[in-house]
C-alpha cells in the first residue's frame, strides 16, 4: 500500500509539467554556481600563488635586515567553491613589522568592488535562495491542491490511513526533488575534477558533509511545506502562507537577527582599536625615553670631572652593562605594551563572541542560517576565520621578530640607520648592504581546522536542522489527522 | 469604457483580503528597511564619531609635526545606508603617512565580518528582491486567473477591444500597486528627518531618483507579471515561469555576468604591481645608501643642527627618489586602472541585462555607493594629503613620509604642537549632476524594459485564446 | 415571426482545427425575433463552438456568423452589442457583491444608466432574494450565480441571448423557473439561441429545436414539426445512426 502511493507521488512529481522547468532551472543554476565557483576560487589562488611568490622573491633579494619584509597571505580553501563565507571580506594579507599588530588588509571585495555589488552565486546561496523556494513551491498544495481536484475524496474511500498517506507523501515528494538534483550535482563535482583542482579526503568529506547539510535543509523546507498544506483548506491560502514564511525565514530573519545582535552589542571598530593601541604605545615610549634620558644623565654623572680619556675608558667599560640595562627596559617597556594589547584584543574578542553569539541566536529562528554556519564552517570561512588568522599572524610575528632579532646579533647589521654619540661628536651608521641569507627565516603556519575539530561545532545547527523538521512533521500530522476531507 | 475596466481592477484588488494582507506584509518591510537604514546610519556615525575622537587623542600625543600620523575617514552618508552599494566593501580609513600609495583600509565589512554573512537589509535589497517578488505574487494570474475564474468569457461577450481591456489592467493594477507602496515609501521617507537624519537638497533629489528607479524596476516586474499570465494559459504555469524569471532576473543574471565578465577580462595583478613599486623603490634606497652612509655633517658640536642637516639630506634624496618612483608607478597604475575600467564596464554592461543590475548599479551611483566610491574617496584623500604635506613642510621644513628622526636630550625643551593647526580633511560629495548621465542611462534601460513588457503583454494578449 | 430578417444566423459556419479536427461543419442556423433555439447534442457535438463563433471568441474557417445582421469576425466589438451571454457556469468577481458585479458587467455592456434599484428588481425578478443582493458573489451557490448571469444578461438588453447549457446542474425548481424567465424574454422579443442537454426543457419551451452531432447540425425541427413525436427517441436515433455511419 505504502509502495502504491509513493510510486504514485514520484510518478506525479515526475510527470508534473513544472517539475521539467524546475529541473532545468535547478540544473543550470548548479552547474553555473560550481563554475564560477572554480573560476572564483583559481582566481583567489592565483592571487595566493603570486602574492606568496613575490614574497619569497623578496626575502631573496633582500640582502639586509631593513628590506626583509615579511608578509602573511590568506590561503583560499577549495571548499570555498561551494561555500563562499566571509572569504572575500576578511582581508588577504597583513604585514608583519615588529612595531605594530598585524592586521588583515585589502579584502578582493575591497580591491574589485564590481564583484561585491552582487556577491557570489556559490552553491550555499543557491541552497538557501532557490532550492528552498522550490521545495515550498512543490509541496504548498500537497494535500490542499489534492482535496481540491478531488483526488483526496477519491483516494481515502479506500481503506489507506491517513497516516500512511502522508509518510508517502514526504517519501515520494523528496525522493522526486532531491534525486533528480544529484544529477547536476554530479556533474559539477566531475568539472572540478577536470578543472584540476585537488582535493583531499578531508575535503571530499566535508563536501559530502556540506550536500548533505544542503539536502536536509531541503527537506526542512519541504516538511514545512507539507504541514502548512496540511493546516490549511485552500491551495491558494497554503501558498500565501508558505510565501510569508519563506520570505521572512530566507530574507528576513538571519539578516534582522544580525542586525539587532549589532546594535545590541557594542564593539569598537578595528580603526578605533588600532589608535586605542598605538595611544597606548606611544605613552609607554615616550616615559620608556623620558626614563633612558634620566638614566643618561645619571650614568654620565661619575664622568664629571673626569679626563676625556678616563670618561671613554669609564663608558667602554660600563657599555656592555648598560646597553643590556637598556635593553632590559625596552623588553619591559614591550612587554606591558603587548600585555596591554593582548588583554584589548581577548577583550574585544569575547564581545565578538558574545554578539555572534547573541546574533546567531537570533538568526537560528530560521533553518536557512543554521545551514548557512554549517556550510561556512565547513569551508573555514566562517566567523572565525579573521581571529584565527589573526592569532597566528601574531604568533608569526614573534616568531619572525625573534628571528630577525637573531639575525641582527649574528651578522650585527643594525636593521636601520644607527646614530653613533660619543664626546668627539655623532656619526650616522647606515646599514650596509651585507647579502644576509633569509632562507632560514620561519615560515607562516596557515591555520588549519581540521575536520574532526569542526565535526562537533556542526552538531548543535544539524540537530536544530532536524528538530525543526521533526517538529514541522510532527504538526502535519496533527493537521492532517485532523484534516476536513470534504 | 476603459474607465469601468480600470475601476474594476482597481476595486478587484482592493476588495480582495489576500492583497490587503500581502500589501500589509510588504509595507512592514519596506519600512522595516527604513528603521534598519536608520539604525545602521546611527551605528555607522557612532563609529565614525568615536573612530575619530580616538584619533585625535593620538594625535594629541605628538610632540613633533613631523611625527604627526594623519589618517583620514570616510564619513558615512545617509544615501549609501539606504543603499548600501559597495559603501560596506571598501576601506573606509587613509593613512597619510606614506611615501608610497594611499590605501583606504578597514571596510565595514571586513571589519565587523558579522554583517557580512547575511548582508544588510537596505532599501536597493527591499526594491531588487521583496518587491519584485511581491509584484509577482500580485500579477502572476492577472488574466489567466480570469479566464480560469470565467469572468473572462463573460467580459468579453460585451464589446471591449481587447486593447483597452489589457490597457486598464495593467494601468489599474500598477496604480492599485504604486500609489499605496508610495505612501508607504512617503511616510519612510518622512522618518528620516524625524529621527534625526539631516538631508541637504542634493540628497532628496538623490533619494527621489533612487525611489523613482525603484518604482520603474517594481513597475516592471508587475508589467512582467500581466505579460506572462496573458501569455501562459493556466495561472500555476505562469507563476513557475515567473519564478524562474525573477530568480534568473534578480540573483543569478546580475551575478553570473559580473562574476564571468569580470574574470574574462585580463586585469594585471595589483600585488605584482606593488612588489614592482616597492623592489625598485629598495632599489633606489640602495644606491642612495653610500651617500647616506659618507654623510658628514659640517659640524659635531651642535647636535641639533647636525641633526637638521641630516634630516635636510635624507629628505632631499627621498625626494628624488619619489619623483622617479612615481614616474613608474603612474605608467603601472595608469595600465591597471584602465584594465580595471575596461571589466567594470564590461561587467556591468552585460550584467544589465537584466534590469535588476540596472537598477542596483544607477541607485548603488546614486547613493554615493557605486563603483566609483573608492576612487573618489582616494583622489580626495590624495588631493588633501597635499594640502597636509605643504602644511608640514612649511612647518618642519621637509615632507612627510620616508624616515623622521628626533633628537630628544633631558635638557632640551619638550615641545608641544597645536593640531588644530593642521587643515580640516572634508570629503566633499559630488553632487547629483556627475552622476546624471549614468543614472540617466539606468532609468533609460528600466523604462526600456517597462516599455517591453507593456508590448508583450499588449501584443500576448491580442493573440491569447480567451475562452 | 419570420416576416424580419434573423438576429441570429449561421451560414455555412465551420469551424476547423489544425490536423483537420472538424469542430462545425457547415452550420446553417436562424433565429429571429421572439424565437428560442435549443441546440442538443453530446458533449463535444459543437454546441460550444457554436456559441464562440457567435461571440468571436475564436475565428471561423469559413462562413460567417451574424448577430443582428453584423458579421463577428469581421466587426466583432459592433457585433457583441447585440448579444448577451450566460455561460453554463456563470462565474463572477468573488470580492464583488451581487450589485456591484451587475453594475460592472452593465457598465461593460455599455449601459450606464442604471440604478441601484434597477439592479435589485432585476435581481428579485430572477429570483435572488433581497438579502443576497449585497453579499459577496464568493459565498454564492451555482444557481445563485446562474441567477445573477441571466440579471446581467436582462439589464444589457440586446436583440439576442446567447445561453450555453444554462441550466447544467440546477435543481427542477431552479430549472423551472429558469424556463420561465427565458419564456417571459421571448416574449419581449428577444431573439434566444440555447444549447442544453435537457431534452424535455427543449421540447417544452423552444420554438425550433437542432439537435448536432460530430459537428452537423443532423435535425432541425420546429415546435409544430416536434408536436406529438418523442424528442428522446429522436435524439437517441440521430445519434446512434451517426455513430453507425461513421463506424
Amino acid at each position: 500500500m505504502l509502495s502504491t502511493l509513493i510510486q504514485k507521488e514520484i510518478r506525479a512529481l515526475l510527470l508534473s509539467p513544472k517539475f521539467s522547468l524546475t529541473l532545468v532551472a535547478c540544473s543550470v543554476l548548479i552547474l553555473l554556481s560550481i563554475y564560477t565557483g572554480i573560476n572564483e576560487y583559481k582566481a583567489s589562488m592565483r592571487l595566493y600563488e603570486t602574492a606568496s611568490q613575490i614574497e619569497s622573491t623578496n626575502f631573496q633579494e633582500a640582502r639586509n635586515l631593513m628590506s626583509a619584509q615579511a608578509m602573511v597571505h590568506r590561503q583560499p580553501n577549495p571548499i570555498q567553491i561551494f561555500s563562499t563565507g566571509i572569504h572575500f571580506d576578511v582581508g588577504r594579507l597583513a604585514n608583519i613589522a615588529r612595531w605594530y599588530d598585524p592586521n588583515f588588509t585589502r579584502s578582493i571585495y575591497s580591491e574589485t568592488p564590481v564583484f561585491a555589488l552582487f556577491r557570489m552565486l556559490d552553491l550555499s546561496f543557491i541552497f538557501q535562495v532557490i532550492l528552498t523556494l522550490f521545495a515550498v513551491l512543490f509541496t504548498y498544495d500537497a494535500i490542499s491542491g489534492e482535496k481540491e481536484s478531488g483526488t483526496l475524496k477519491l483516494t481515502f474511500t479506500n481503506s489507506v490511513s491517513r497516516a500512511q498517506y502522508l509518510i508517502a507523501k514526504m517519501i515520494g515528494s523528496s525522493i522526486g526533488l532531491l534525486a533528480p538534483l544529484l544529477i547536476p550535482i554530479l556533474i559539477g563535482l566531475i568539472m572540478i575534477q577536470l578543472f584540476g583542482i585537488h582535493l583531499t579526503t578531508e575535503d571530499w568529506l566535508s563536501i559530502l558533509l556540506f550536500l548533505g547539510s544542503g539536502f536536509v535543509l531541503i527537506l526542512v523546507f519541504m516538511i514545512i511545506g507539507l504541514s502548512i498544506s496540511a493546516w490549511t483548506s485552500k491551495s491558494s491560502t497554503s501558498f500565501l502562507v508558505l510565501l510569508a514564511i519563506w520570505i521572512s525565514t530566507v530574507m528576513i530573519i538571519p539578516r534582522a537577527g544580525v542586525i539587532a545582535a549589532d546594535s545590541m552589542v557594542n564593539i569598537p571598530s578595528d580603526s578605533e582599536l588600532a589608535s586605542q593601541k598605538s595611544t597606548f604605545a606611544a605613552e609607554k615610549n615616550s616615559t620608556f625615553s623620558k626614563e633612558l634620558s634620566a638614566i643618561y644623565a645619571k650614568r654620565n654623572e661619575p664622568t664629571q670631572g673626569m679626563s676625556r680619556e678616563e670618561a671613554r675608558a669609564y663608558r667602554d667599560e660600563k657599555e656592555w652593562e648598560w646597553m643590556e640595562e637598556d635593553d632590559k627596559l625596552r623588553k619591559e617597556k614591550d612587554a606591558e605594551i603587548s600585555e596591554y594589547n593582548t588583554k584589548l584584543m581577548s577583550e574585544i574578542s569575547n564581545k565578538r563572541n558574545e554578539k555572534a553569539r547573541l546574533a546567531f541566536t537570533l538568526a537560528r529562528i530560521s533553518p536557512v542560517a543554521s545551514f548557512q554556519l554549517i556550510a561556512m564552517k565547513l569551508s573555514q570561512t566562517d566567523l572565525d576565520l579573521k581571529t584565527r588568522y589573526l592569532e597566528s599572524a601574531t604568533r608569526y610575528k614573534t616568531e619572525f621578530t625573534g628571528y630577525l632579532e637573531q639575525k641582527q646579533k649574528e651578522t650585527g647589521d643594525p636593521g636601520g640607520i644607527r646614530i653613533e654619540m660619543n664626546a668627539d661628536g655623532f656619526k650616522f651608521d647606515m646599514s650596509r648592504s651585507t647579502g644576509i641569507d633569509f632562507s632560514d627565516r620561519p615560515r607562516f603556519q596557515h591555520p588549519e581546522v581540521s575536520l574532526k575539530a569542526i565535526i562537533p561545532q556542526l552538531l548543535g545547527d544539524f540537530s536544530l536542522l532536524g528538530i525543526t523538521g521533526l517538529l514541522f512533521f510532527g504538526l502535519s500530522f496533527i493537521g492532517f489527522l485532523r484534516y476536513d476531507m470534504r | 469604457m476603459f474607465s469601468t475596466l480600470y475601476q474594476k481592477e482597481l476595486k478587484t484588488l482592493l476588495y480582495s483580503t489576500q492583497f490587503v494582507i500581502s500589501f500589509a506584509i510588504m509595507s512592514i518591510l519596506v519600512l522595516m528597511a527604513f528603521a534598519v537604514g536608520i539604525q545602521n546610519y546611527r551605528n555607522a556615525r557612532t563609529q565614525y564619531e568615536s573612530g575619530l575622537a580616538e584619533h585625535k587623542t593620538q594625535m594629541e600625543q605628538n610632540r613633533y609635526w613631523q611625527m604627526v600620523d594623519q589618517k583620514v575617514f570616510l564619513p558615512p552618508d545617509p544615501l549609501s545606508v539606504l543603499v548600501s552599494g559597495v559603501s560596506n566593501d571598501v576601506g573606509r580609513k587613509v593613512s597619510l603617512r606614506t611615501s608610497g600609495d594611499l590605501v583606504a583600509e578597514d571596510s565595514r565589512y571586513g571589519d565587523n565580518t558579522l554583517l557580512a554573512i547575511f548582508r544588510s537589509f537596505d532599501l536597493e535589497f527591499m526594491f531588487s528582491v521583496i518587491l519584485t517578488l511581491f509584484a509577482i505574487v500580485f500579477t502572476y494570474n492577472a488574466v489567466n486567473g480570469e479566464r480560469e475564474q470565467g469572468t473572462l468569457s463573460l467580459l468579453f461577450s460585451n464589446s471591449v477591444p481587447r486593447t483597452t481591456y489589457i490597457l486598464a489592467k495593467m494601468t489599474g493594477v500598477l496604480t492599485a500597486l504604486i500609489l499605496p507602496l508610495l505612501v508607504v515609501i512617503l511616510v519612510g521617507l518622512l522618518l528620516l528627518p524625524i529621527f534625526g537624519i539631516s538631508l541637504n537638497g542634493d540628497d532628496w533629489e538623490r533619494l527621489g531618483l533612487i525611489i523613482l528607479a525603484g518604482l520603474l524596476h517594481f513597475s516592471f516586474f508587475v508589467l512582467i507579471g500581466i505579460a506572462v499570465s496573458a501569455v501562459v494559459r493556466s495561472s500555476s504555469a505562469s507563476f513557475l515561469t515567473l519564478l524562474v524569471f525573477w530568480i534568473f532576473s534578480v540573483f543569478i543574471v546580475p551575478r553570473a555576468a559580473v562574476l564571468i565578465a569580470g574574470r574574462a577580462v585580463d586585469v594585471p595583478n595589483s600585488d605584482e604591481i606593488t612588489a614592482q613599486k616597492s623592489r625598485y623603490r629598495i632599489q633606489l634606497f640602495e644606491e642612495d645608501r653610500d651617500k647616506m652612509s659618507s654623510f658628514q655633517p659640517s659640524q659635531t658640536k651642535d647636535m641639533q643642527a647636525a641633526m637638521g642637516e641630516f634630516q635636510k639630506m635624507m629628505s632631499g634624496l627621498s625626494e628624488e627618489r619619489q619623483k622617479k618612483v612615481s614616474v613608474l608607478s603612474q605608467k603601472l597604475d595608469e595600465n591597471l586602472m584602465n584594465r580595471e575600467r575596461v571589466r567594470d564596464k564590461v561587467a556591468s554592461m552585460i550584467a544589465q541585462l537584466s534590469p535588476t543590475a540596472a537598477f542596483t548599479f544607477t541607485v548603488a551611483d546614486l547613493a554615493h555607493a557605486g563603483l566609483g566610491l573608492p576612487k573618489t574617496f582616494l583622489s580626495s584623500a590624495k588631493e588633501y594629503k597635499n594640502l597636509f604635506d605643504s602644511f608640514i613642510s612649511e612647518k618642519t621644513g621637509s615632507k612627510t613620509g620616508g624616515m623622521v628622526m628626533i633628537f630628544e636630550t633631558s635638557d632640551s625643551e619638550r615641545p608641544t604642537i597645536d593640531i588644530s593647526e593642521i587643515p580640516v580633511y572634508t570629503f566633499q560629495r559630488s553632487n547629483v549632476g556627475s552622476v546624471f548621465s549614468k543614472v540617466a542611462f539606468g532609468l533609460g534601460i528600466l523604462t526600456v524594459f517597462n516599455a517591453l513588457a507593456f508590448v508583450i503583454a499588449a501584443v500576448g494578449f491580442a493573440k491569447t485564446d480567451i475562452r | 415571426m419570420q416576416t424580419t430578417s434573423p438576429v441570429l444566423e449561421a451560414i455555412n459556419l465551420t469551424k476547423t482545427y489544425d490536423y483537420h479536427v472538424t469542430a462545425l461543419d457547415n452550420l446553417n442556423l436562424s433565429v429571429g425575433r421572439g424565437e428560442i433555439y435549443s441546440l442538443l447534442g453530446g458533449n463535444g457535438a459543437g454546441k460550444t463552438t457554436t456559441m464562440n463563433l457567435f461571440l468571436n471568441f475564436i475565428e471561423p474557417s469559413s462562413g460567417k456568423a451574424i448577430v443582428n445582421g453584423v458579421v463577428t469576425h469581421e466587426e466583432p466589438i459592433k457585433a457583441k452589442q447585440y448579444v448577451a451571454f450566460v455561460s453554463e457556469n456563470v462565474q463572477l468577481y468573488g470580492q464583488f457583491t451581487a450589485v456591484q458585479n451587475l453594475d460592472f458587467f452593465t457598465r461593460i455592456g455599455g449601459n450606464t444608466h442604471y440604478t441601484q434599484r434597477d439592479y435589485e428588481q432585476v435581481l428579485l425578478r430572477v429570483g435572488l432574494q433581497k438579502e443576497a443582493h449585497h453579499r459577496k458573489l464568493s459565498g454564492f451557490s451555482k444557481g445563485m450565480r446562474q441567477k445573477c448571469g441571466i440579471a446581467i444578461a436582462i439589464l444589457k438588453n440586446t436583440p439576442a441571448i446567447l445561453l450555453d447549457e444554462p441550466t447544467s446542474g440546477l435543481d427542477p425548481k431552479a430549472g423551472n423557473e429558469f424556463s420561465r424567465l427565458l419564456a417571459e424574454l421571448r416574449d419581449e422579443g428577444k431573439a434566444i439561441l440555447m444549447s442544453t442537454h435537457d431534452i424535455f426543457r427543449a421540447k417544452e419551451i423552444s420554438d425550433t429545436v437542432g439537435i448536432m452531432n460530430q459537428g452537423k447540425l443532423v435535425m432541425q425541427k420546429s415546435a409544430e414539426e416536434l408536436k406529438g413525436e418523442n424528442l428522446e427517441s429522436l435524439y437517441l436515433h440521430f445519434m446512434a445512426g451517426y455513430m453507425e455511419e461513421t463506424a
